[in-house]
């Protein structure tokens, strides 16, 4: 039997029908007055409707709106846990995610947007396993499912027993994105169920995939084999690069740019300036980077300290891009968004991508 | 009912005329396989490749060949292959210690420009690619491209012609002028010899002398359906035919249903559905095609052309999945 934590955020997603694009802060009572309906229940319905194996599960449910008033009458087994007020807010999301982690859930399913996948990543971090049910107006993390029905073969998949991968958790600017322009930045990983798919019998047996965090070991024993003296890396953020400062025994800011120098670090969590004024400093340096995202992104999104006078100065040729395979493969070119056309025409066309020990793959960058 | 639409079989089993001689076969099972067999079945592979016998090295199922060609020709070169491509290819490629290089292929037309990787061939280079592509049935070069590689004497140049028999495309005429070019061919695709395994390597001296001591023992049973399967062409042409006309009907189907599927010169059809595990629903209804969710994603299949009863089947659960 598995104990699983159960959230929504009612008014996630509520601002999307009304032209609000979000409805972080207070935002969402513009929505109600404007007439918009909660979106979250019916989201966390089509879960609960495509669940198979419930019978294995036992569910710690957040009262009231917040996911006791959807669950209750529909057969499953479930306490509540917690108190919320008339009105709705991210502490109470946090805080509820936070009791549910002391009471040793095995996953949390939680439905909302961007928002609420950050308080939800403030709460309990990469200490429990999450699914994430796509509601709300913005969702550019990739840590949501496709929708609930795919949250729901998750959450099953999860029951059965699978390893967990790491995605990304983006904090999108809302007043800019009401503005048309997208300012995201990466704010943090949670961990989702692994859906492996069931292996077919093959003629020449199907090949078994490496875990992630395997596969991030060898890109680093693969960029640290061709590091060379005297250069200075500039490390981008994210997992994939940490693993390669993890390998050298250094430390490195996961969500910002570090500098590293014949193997130690001389720079941590770089904003433009501090980076200028190293690359005055040092005659060779090169990017460490990997794409941002889950659309591909390798400059713009979530490392906007690489700023084009940055990237200008450092030149094409010095830039290193490395990614999981597996992140790759659903990637059918990568993308950049340096805030500066000529800098982004420059960046275009065939690049390599480290994807493991000696391994590359060329892929297209478009803008 | 159980749908095996997975492993680019051919639909249904050979003639008569095929079968019977085997089935005799078997009466000498005792025996090792005569070496005038092996010579007539040499004889035959070349009349219908028009490729000298001495240019030919026989082995059982393409695949040993494949692996044998990579291992040979890794050492001191870097490897480049097309990403997706066989899978037996990029597993073996990752076997070796040199340095792999994969093209990414990009839908819809999943091609390989010669832009992407000419400047890569400056070094030892071994390029193994399928053509027809092995998952997306493209073709990924053009002639006039191959030519420009191969004129590079850094490259050794592996093809697979797996498909040849479906796309009606061949680099076998390149040969007299490349010795860095090999061409691999099954019997196991348009023939319907899978279980019989007979795989073929058409190339140049210099290629060959590096597979001496790669002689395998065929089974006898194998050198007669190959035999045979060669005296009676007429069977897979027609063969080919009928799968052309049930693909056209899959192909025209599936669309209706708002899937997209890709232009295949081969015995199968990749299909991007829209649905997110799609092989694993299919399974629960015992339809088995191939999952290429490690390479794509989970909402990509690759469909092989089955009997107008398999094809049926697998359409109207294919429709019953776009509906729900």
């Amino acid at each position: 039997m598995k104990k699983i934590g159960l959230l929504i955020n009612p008014i996630a997603g509520m601002g999307g029908s009304v032209g609000l694009k979000g409805t972080d802060g207070d935002i969402y009572k513009r929505a109600i007055k404007m007439g918009a309906q909660p979106i979250t229940p019916k989201r966390l319905n089509e879960l609960l409707f495509k669940l198979e194996n419930k019978e294995d599960i036992f569910f710690l449910v957040a009262p009231g709106k917040m996911g006791a008033d959807i669950i209750k009458n529909k057969g499953f087994k479930f306490s509540t846990i917690g108190e919320i007020g008339k009105d709705t807010s991210a502490e109470d999301t946090k805080r509820i995610a936070k009791i549910m982690m002391e009471e040793n859930i095995d996953l949390l399913i939680f439905c909302g947007g961007d928002g609420t996948a950050r308080d939800i990543f403030d709460a309990i971090g990469l200490k429990k396993p999450v699914v994430a049910i796509p509601s709300g107006v913005k969702m550019f993390s990739s840590v949501f499912a496709l929708n609930p029905r795919a949250a729901a073969e998750m959450v099953d998949v999860f029951v059965k027993g699978t390893d967990t991968q790491e995605k990304e958790v983006l904090d999108i600017n809302e007043d800019s994105f009401r503005k048309g322009i997208l300012d995201s930045r990466l704010y943090g990983y949670l961990k989702v169920p692994n859906v492996k798919r069931l292996l077919q019998s093959g003629k020449i047996g199907s090949k078994i995939n490496k875990t992630a965090a395997e596969n991030k070991v060898e890109i680093a024993d693969h960029v640290i084999e061709n590091m060379k003296d005297d250069i200075l890396y500039l490390m981008g953020p994210g997992t994939t690069v940490k693993a390669i400062t993890d390998a050298l025994n250094l430390p490195k800011t996961l969500l910002g740019i570090d500098a590293i120098h014949n193997n130690k670090r001389v720079g941590e969590d770089l904003n433009e300036e501090g980076i200028l004024r190293l690359l005055d400093k040092y005659n060779n340096v090169e990017i460490i980077v990997s794409p941002i995202g889950g659309q591909g992104f390798i400059f713009g999104r979530g490392n906007k300290q690489l700023t084009p006078k940055i990237i200008s100065k450092v030149g094409k040729e010095n830039i290193k891009i490395v990614a999981t395979a597996d992140k790759m493969k659903g990637l059918m070119c990568l993308r950049v968004d340096t805030g500066d056309i000529k800098v982004d025409d420059i960046l275009k066309g065939y690049t390599k991508v480290i994807i493991g020990y000696k391994e590359e793959l060329i892929t297209q960058i478009e803008c | 009912m159980r749908i095996r639409l997975d492993k680019n079989e051919m639909f249904k089993p050979p003639p008569k005329e095929i079968i019977d001689p085997v089935k005799e076969s078997i009466e000498n099972i005792n025996r090792y396989t005569p070496q005038v067999k092996v010579e007539e079945l040499i004889g035959l592979i070349s009349d219908y490749t028009k490729v000298p016998q001495d240019s030919i090295i026989l082995s059982s199922a393409s695949d040993i060949l494949i692996k044998e060609f990579i291992y040979l020709f890794a050492r001191n070169r870097q490897i480049i292959i097309a990403d997706p491509t066989f899978i037996l290819i990029t597993n073996t490629a990752q076997k070796t210690s040199s340095p792999l290089l994969k093209i990414r292929l990009r839908e819809p037309e999943f091609k390989i420009s010669l832009e992407q990787f000419i400047d890569e061939i400056n070094k030892p280079t071994m390029i193994v690619f399928d053509n027809p592509n092995n998952t997306t049935g493209s073709l990924l070069l053009n002639k006039k491209d191959v030519k420009t590689v191969l004129e590079n004497e850094n490259v050794i140049f592996l093809i697979d012609e797996a498909y040849f028999e479906f796309s009606k495309i061949s680099y076998v005429n390149l040969l007299i002028d490349f010795p860095n070019l090999a061409i691999v061919r099954t019997l196991s695709k348009s023939f319907g010899l899978a279980g019989s395994g007979i795989g073929y390597i058409l190339c140049g001296d210099v290629i060959k002398r590096k597979f001496i001591g790669l002689e395998i023992m065929l089974p006898y049973p194998s050198v007669v359906a190959a035999i045979n399967a060669l005296h009676n062409l007429d069977y897979m042409k027609k063969y080919i035919k009928e799968i052309e006309q049930e693909k056209k009907r899959i192909v025209t189907s599936v669309s209706k249903m708002g899937i997209t599927v890709f232009p295949s010169y081969t015995n199968f059809i990749l299909m991007k559905t829209g649905i997110e595990n799609i092989s694993q629903k299919l399974l629960k209804q015992k339809i088995y095609v191939h999952d290429v969710s490690e390479q794509l994603s989970s909402e990509y299949i690759r469909v092989t052309i089955g009997t107008e009863k398999e094809n049926d089947y697998f359409l109207r659960y294919i429709e019953q999945l776009t509906k729900s």
